[in-house]
């Protein structure tokens, strides 16, 4: 269930600036000092750079960004002829200072020493049950987000409140995370949260972006392996999850299981904020991959087992299979007229294809027949279409949102169906009317142009504008901003399920490959421009991503000590101690810098339950402390002005080593304390 | 009636359909047709198939039926005979398949049964006939099996699970695409040696009416080749004395 811990007031979000809690040691001051001066002397030592900078800006003038300029310089092989200019190789590949930051040619993708990325990916991390954060267009991992299981460096799961995320989820320490998802605000990421689906336990997890951490996993009553996900477009008023496995409700052998009637597969919505299970809808069939419409009305979900087999024969038998069209206005009349049956705690809708809700004039699900087992679900940005990918067929079939509700014969809401190659499984999308789409058995990615696919024939080859190939078996695709109403159209990352040879051998266990396509131009050639740029090595077994500017997420670099200031002690130095409760339980309070803890010493008896609350007082960012206490499994990572609790038995009398795990200072080794543990 | 002598059997008319009847037999044990598949999830590795004259396949054969069932292309059923490989309920039946030893095995007893025929006039009769029928078994075969390439190419399994696969012809020698899969087909050494076997069927039916011994023929070859060298370059024909041809008996 929810945790309402780092639950904020939206306007406040990005509002709050790092530097009001910092309380400066002479150590930082000195430090500061000595930081401000080799900036001056950078700027005196370094007039290249401030030329550098002139020129991008005289550019901007003209319209046209440094990077545009670049490229198409590079499109006609011209780059040769800016070489006596001053953004020539020696300061072009500083990209990171301008605001479009990869400078440099068209395919330039690497990013300078201290220089950033232009854009946030945020990965899924497969059933490493993590989310992970990479810089695109370097490609670097930046960071990993645990969510489902408790892990070593970030202390998740070992401190109390993250261990109750981990308990109140369910308790299996353990996930199959697949498609990362962005709140958004006008359509646009707006850089509050991020959800993930836990396949594994139908579940669905947060991530604060105020803080890059885990704070919220929800189990979704009536589903066994939540699959699919997506915001509701424009201002997530929902999360949505799809059942994937059809499962008997309820699930605890009363039921029998050879009869598929007894088999349900349902669409949820979750409240973005409570984190609660809003409703769901129990359709026919089963779900797949999900999209909500970019004005919020329709959400998406494909499937492909409408023979609702059991077995791989009769799931891939029918030449058809549905993508579902859930009316979310209709539904939320239905809710509002009593019409869900209360199952498990949540109302359920019955949006079966011949049920009463879905026989009127106004039904709850459309059911539009699309060639076998589509997987991919996508609406493109301007709203207008939604794909589900083909998977067993080699089309995209597109269908005319707008026509769901027009059309007698559902059939007919698909405009287009562009014959893209072998295993179409997800798309994704550009700002230039361009679709891209992975071809699993042919290992490509296929381009084409979404118009001229609504205006081909069905099956024609004409509106693929090229392809490239990707090594090997891409999954899902995304390119930047692409969920958003005005994606960027520069980088695409192909997520590819395998690696075989393309990196050193490293055992039986390959990583994946993910590999950044640059799309920025379009030309008439095989690939229709796409250019492979880098391959990168992934742990397995990451699904999808979703690509952020920058601009859009802003994440605090130290903790803010008044978004927990009702539920944790900010323990300083002066109120480090020990309180005593009662005969067995104790309460340890110690403040942490460096290099030494508030409490150089502390005494608990034998068999104490004993709570430690661990304040970092540092101020200034990445000044990290652990603490870690020997033969007590206790590892907290405790970052600047955040407090953390950890409760345990102290069942072995002795002494122990409470010291830092993290490389805090030149005395991070001395940074220690005792823990005496009297024998009762 | 006379049976031919031991010496008889130094006669290239004898010898060679007893030599082609053993190629025969031998080449059953060898792979007829072989394949070699390039396919893009494999980049370090080709993986190859060999199939022999009876319903067997070596090679990578099972992991080239987890590739084919995608499609719903499988392997043939030969219907009489217990194959190496899974036989799909699906797959085109073709029971020749299963009697393609027995035309082996026919074709190697008719050459012993001409060799030694009793009398000259047999010989030369069994010599023509038999070379006139071993063409025409194996040229039905190789019509039959590019038939049978066309028809399991063509009957793909409407219930397999990838849809949009147009139907193909593998060629018996050649290059063909399906899906993302780039096969080469070849002969086999088995091939080879049954080609070898019926250019000895050859020989000895150029030969039915000469008493030329295996001893002669070296001396055969080299004024052949020397009369091929004349027309190729007399110049060089016309540094060298003439040879002497043996007698023909």
């Amino acid at each position: 269930m929810s945790d309402n811990e780092h639950e904020h007031d939206y306007d406040s979000e990005y509002e709050h600036d790092p530097t009001e809690c910092v309380i400066k040691t002479p150590d930082e001051l000195v430090a500061e000092h000595e930081a401000e001066l080799n900036d001056l002397i950078a700027e005196v030592e370094e007039p290249e750079e401030i030329e550098d900078e002139q020129v991008r800006l005289s550019l901007a003038g003209l319209d046209l960004g440094r990077r545009d300029f670049m490229k198409a310089g590079a499109a006609v092989g011209a780059a040769s002829a800016m070489a006596g200019c001053s953004f020539g190789a020696q300061s072009g590949d500083g990209g990171g200072q301008s605001p479009s930051g990869n400078g440099g040619a068209a395919a330039q993708h690497s990013v300078a020493p201290g220089e950033h990325d232009e854009y946030y990916g945020f990965w899924s991390g497969g059933h490493s049950g993590e989310v992970r954060i990479v810089g695109i267009p370097s490609m670097r991992e930046l960071m990993r987000i645990p969510m489902f299981q408790s892990e070593g460096a970030r202390g998740f799961g070992h401190d109390d409140e993250t261990a109750e995320i981990l308990d109140e989820a369910g308790g299996v320490n353990w996930g199959d995370c697949h498609h990362p998802i962005l709140s958004e605000s006008g359509g646009d990421y707006d850089g509050r949260y991020l959800w993930i689906n836990d396949k594994a336990n139908g579940r669905m997890g947060r991530v604060n972006l105020k803080y890059f951490e885990t704070d919220a996993i929800t189990d979704i009553p009536n589903m066994q392996a939540c699959h699919g996900c997506a915001v509701q477009s424009p201002d997530t008023s929902y999360v949505y999850g799809v059942g994937e496995f059809r499962i008997p409700i309820p699930n605890d052998g009363t039921q029998d299981a050879e009869d598929p009637e007894n088999y349900w597969s349902v669409f949820a919505a979750l409240n973005p904020e409570t984190m609660d299970v809003e409703w769901e809808v129990r359709v026919s069939g089963n779900l797949d991959n999900a999209d909500s419409s970019k004005d919020g009305k329709w959400a998406f979900a494909t499937g492909y087992n409408k023979e609702e087999g059991f077995e791989i024969e009769p799931m891939t038998r029918d030449d058809r299979d549905y993508l579902k069209a859930f009316d979310i206005e209709a539904i939320e009349a239905a809710i509002e007229a009593g019409e869900a049956e209360e199952v498990n705690g949540v109302p359920v809708l019955d949006g079966r294809i011949d049920s009463n809700l879905n026989s009127g004039a106004d039904p709850i699900v459309h059911y539009i027949p699309v060639p076998k087992s589509p997987h991919g679900c996508d609406v493109e940005p301007t709203g207008k279409y939604v794909t589900a990918s083909g998977k067993l067929s080699p089309t995209v079939s597109i269908i005319q949102i707008d026509q769901i509700k027009e059309v007698d014969d559902p059939a007919d809401a698909v405009v287009g169906q562009p014959k893209v190659g072998l295993g179409p499984l997800h798309t994704t999308f550009d700002n230039r009317g361009q679709a891209y789409t992975t071809l699993f058995i042919d290992s490509q990615v296929a381009k084409w142009d979404i118009e001229a696919a609504v205006e081909a024939e069905a099956g024609s080859t004409e509106p693929v504008l090229g392809k490239v190939d990707v090594h090997y078996n891409p999954g899902h695709l995304q390119a930047a901003e692409a969920e958003t109403t005005e994606p960027a159209g520069d980088w695409l990352v192909s997520l590819n399920k395998l690696s075989k040879d393309r990196f050193l051998p490293v055992g039986p266990i390959h990583p994946d490959n993910d590999q950044l396509i640059h799309i920025g131009e379009d030309m008439q050639n095989e690939t229709g421009g796409m250019e492979l740029v880098a391959d990168e090595p992934v742990y397995p077994e990451p699904h999808d991503c979703v690509i952020a500017h920058r601009d859009k997420i802003s994440p605090n670099v130290v903790w803010d000590r008044e978004d927990y200031e009702d539920e944790k002690e900010y323990v300083t130095e002066a109120n480090s101690r020990v309180d005593r409760v009662d005969d067995s339980t104790v309460n340890v309070f110690t403040s942490s810098k460096r290099s030494e803890f508030g409490l150089r010493d502390f005494t608990v008896q034998e068999g104490d339950e004993v709570t430690l609350t661990v304040t970092n007082i540092e101020g200034s960012r990445d000044i990290i402390h652990g603490v870690a206490i020997p033969e007590h499994g206790i590892n907290l990572a405790v970052a600047p002005q955040d407090t953390r609790e950890v409760t345990f038995t102290a069942d072995s009398p002795g002494v122990y080593w409470v010291y830092c795990t993290y490389f805090c200072s030149a005395l991070h080794l001395e940074m220690r304390s005792r823990m005496f543990v009297e024998p009762s | 009636m006379q049976w031919p002598t031991i010496d008889d059997f130094r006669e290239v008319r004898r010898a060679l359909p007893v030599l082609a009847a053993a190629l025969f037999l031998g080449a059953l044990l060898l792979p007829m047709w072989v394949i070699n598949v390039h396919v893009v999830q494999y980049p370090d590795e080709v993986l190859h198939l060999q199939l022999y004259a009876y319903p067997y396949i070596a090679g990578d054969y099972v992991e080239m039926a987890g590739l084919n069932k995608y499609i719903g292309f499988y392997y043939p059923d030969p219907v009489y005979w217990t194959p190496n490989f899974e036989v799909h309920e699906n797959a085109i039946k073709v029971p020749e398949w299963s009697l393609g030893p027995l035309a082996f095995i026919a074709v190697a007893a008719t050459g012993l049964f001409v060799a030694v025929a009793p009398t000259m006039e047999k010989l030369k009769r069994g010599l023509k006939w038999q070379l006139i029928g071993t063409v025409t078994v194996f040229s039905v075969m190789l019509i039959d099996i590019q038939y049978r390439l066309y028809q399991a190419g063509h009957s793909l399994d409407p219930n397999a699970p990838v849809i949009g696969v147009e139907g193909f012809t593998p060629p018996i020698w050649g290059k063909y695409e399906v899906a993302n899969i780039t096969s080469y087909s070849r002969l086999g050494l088995g091939a080879y040696v049954t080609m070898l076997s019926i250019g000895l069927l050859v020989v000895a039916f150029y030969y039915r009416d000469s008493s030329v011994e295996f001893g002669d023929l070296p001396g055969r070859l080299r004024r052949w080749f020397d009369r091929f060298g004349q027309d190729a370059s007399p110049e060089e024909y016309e540094a060298e004395p003439p040879l002497t041809s043996n007698p023909e008996r």
